[in-house]
């Protein structure tokens, strides 16, 4: 290697600006649209460059690593650890075959992968990068727990990627890490039976209008009527936190002493963004009918998802699917009806076994060498 | 003799069983008592649950505190008399010690059928919400392997010389150390765990004191 590290990393940087510099002289009222587009296209060029050189030349900075390609997951990682690698391989196939060819997009947005050291318990701050997700793990972290991490970043950018709409209801949370494992139906199904919400509980006796409501799929517009009922929303205003309600505080006592549900109405359509109302069902239980929604569609049911010019997200989730909408609904209740959990009942197996141990630990106390 | 050996033990441990046969068919009853759900137009379920699952946790404590008293109670008089009277029967050792681990065991039942008559009243006087179950009978059998295998370990236990005592703790201490040097040294060698993982999860003996223990449920 003829130049430093830091040397290439500083010219990177050096070189995206004079490409910048380049660009900015003429005067953009002067230039047509077309002209504008092609210099923003090379100047995002040159930013990937430069980006893609900063990164290989600080990760080289600090300790030798490699590139790890998956598909098109891009991981850069220490060398030595062999674990990344095979997480690597382990979570490419899991977003293949969740997203599908909307996860060829990971191929621009590699990830940097760091283990914690016991020597640094005190923490460390990676440096931020725009296009650059940074997964820290811990020392004694395996290749499931890594495969995880792996999975769940790809699935961040990926579905970072998605139009505002699709974003807002998948509300942060990941698809491909719900890995359509039993307990994520099974938590499902305790939010249908437990949750105090009247469209969470009719959903739950087989009112499919119901489950659209609950699952955020009907008319947003009007979210504190639809969503509640009226003992629901004053439930509601009487969990809020009082500093928040302080201009409201008339409104407030007439909600919740006079029991007037226009005022718990207009408290709860004033609430700041900082206060969410609470959603009938958490975007886990959202995560349970995109996961349907991708079985019943195959590999190309995201892309269909993401690219839909439909605009009501429930049409886009059918067509996505494959099937009606009311089908589409009706077979994800009847998946979360099919996981209940298991509480107190117990399972014949456990149960033999533990009557094996009794005998086992009893043969063991007549065996016992008191006497001898 | 094993009516003579239960006899006995009955009179050694009575106060306990008597005591966990009022506690085991209390326990439901009370756990049921303050629920929140009382007309079907409300909704409460998670309430309910989050009660009764508070009060689920005593199941298991009071399956381990009743075996440990019979079992330590069983051998209590032959440690005391340095095993004489044993060692006078015209009887072998296993014979003699089966015959305690069963009349052990026989006086465990009363505390597993109250907690079962205990549960079935409590759920019975109980408006259980759409989409949760009573489980009166499976938490009675729940309890009682609990209790047995509690029991069947503090028998074993107590059934052993001080040496092997001895031996079980030094093995646990030299696991600790083992853990302790590792996590210094900066070693993935995570043994108590990996232990506790194998005697917790199905099939280790723990695996039925774990999970939540309710009496109704989803």
């Amino acid at each position: 290697m003829s130049e430093t590290p830091v040397f290439r990393f500083r010219g990177a940087i050096v070189f995206s600006a004079l490409l910048g510099a380049a660009a900015l002289p003429t005067p953009a009222w002067s230039q047509g649209v077309d002209q504008l587009r092609r210099r923003i296209a090379l100047l995002e060029g040159a930013h990937r460059e430069a980006l893609v050189a900063a990164v290989h030349s600080e990760s080289l900075r600090a300790e030798t690593h490699d590139t790890i390609r998956a598909g098109a997951l891009t991981v850069f990682a220490r060398s030595a650890d062999g674990a990344v690698r095979q997480a690597a391989i382990a979570a490419w196939p899991t977003l293949d075959s969740t997203y599908g060819d909307a996860a060829s997009i990971l191929a621009a947005f590699p990830l940097v992968f760091h283990r914690r050291r016991h020597s640094e318990e005190a923490g460390i701050i990676l440096p931020q990068q725009e296009r650059l997700q940074r997964i820290l793990v811990d020392s004694t972290a395996g290749v499931r727990d890594i495969t995880w991490q792996l999975v769940s970043a790809g699935a961040n950018t990926i579905q970072g990627k998605a139009d505002s709409a699709l974003r807002q209801w998948l509300g942060g949370s990941t698809v491909a890490a719900q890995t359509g494992a039993l307990s994520h139906w099974t938590r499902a199904y305790e939010e249908l039976v437990l949750a105090p919400w009247r469209s969470v509980r009719f959903c739950y006796l087989g009112d499919l209008a119901w489950c659209r409501v609950a699952l955020g799929l009907a008319e947003d517009s009007n979210r504190v009527t639809n969503w509640y009922d009226a003992a629901e929303r004053r439930a509601i205003v009487s969990e809020l936190p009082l500093d928040a309600l302080r201009v409201q505080r008339l409104a407030v006592d007439r909600c919740l002493t006079m029991r007037s549900d226009e005022a718990c109405v207009a408290v709860l359509r004033s609430l700041p963004p900082e206060i969410p109302l609470p959603q009938p069902l958490p975007t886990a239980t959202r995560m349970t009918l995109l996961r349907h929604v991708i079985d019943l569609g195959g590999r190309a049911a995201y892309p269909r998802l993401a690219h839909s010019e439909e605009a009501v997200l429930e049409a886009r989730l059918a067509a996505a699917a494959g099937v009606s909408a009311d089908s589409l609904l009706a077979g994800w209740r009847r998946k979360i009806l099919a996981a209940p959990p298991k509480s107190v009942t117990f399972t014949m197996a456990a149960a033999w076994s533990t009557v094996a141990w009794v005998a086992l630990l009893a043969l063991v106390g007549l065996r016992s060498t008191r006497w001898r | 003799m094993f009516r003579q050996i239960l006899y006995t033990q009955w009179k050694w441990s009575r106060l306990v069983v008597l005591l966990a046969v009022l506690a085991g068919c209390a326990l439901p009853v009370l756990s049921v008592q303050h629920t929140a759900y009382t007309n079907p137009s409300d909704w409460e379920a998670r309430q309910m649950l989050g009660q009764l699952q508070s009060w689920g946790v005593l199941y298991p404590v009071l399956a381990t505190v009743l075996a440990v008293i019979v079992a330590m109670v069983a051998w209590a008089a032959d440690h005391r008399g340095r095993h004489v009277y044993a060692l006078s029967l015209p009887l072998p050792r296993w014979h003699y010690a089966l015959l305690r681990f069963g009349a052990g065991a026989v006086l465990l039942v009363a505390p597993i059928l109250a907690l079962w008559v205990g549960a079935v009243l409590a759920s019975s006087t109980l408006t259980v919400p759409p989409g949760l179950h009573a489980y009166p009978t499976e938490l009675a059998v729940r309890f009682g392997l609990a209790l047995f295998v509690a029991y069947a370990t503090f028998f074993a236990i107590s059934a052993g010389t001080p040496r092997t005592a001895g031996y079980i703790l030094g093995a646990l201490g030299v696991l600790i150390a083992v853990q302790f040097i590792a996590q210094a040294g900066d070693v993935n060698l995570p043994v108590l765990t990996w232990i506790w993982d194998r005697l917790s999860i199905w099939p280790g003996p723990l695996d039925v004191f774990t999970g939540r223990w309710m009496l109704i449920d989803v």
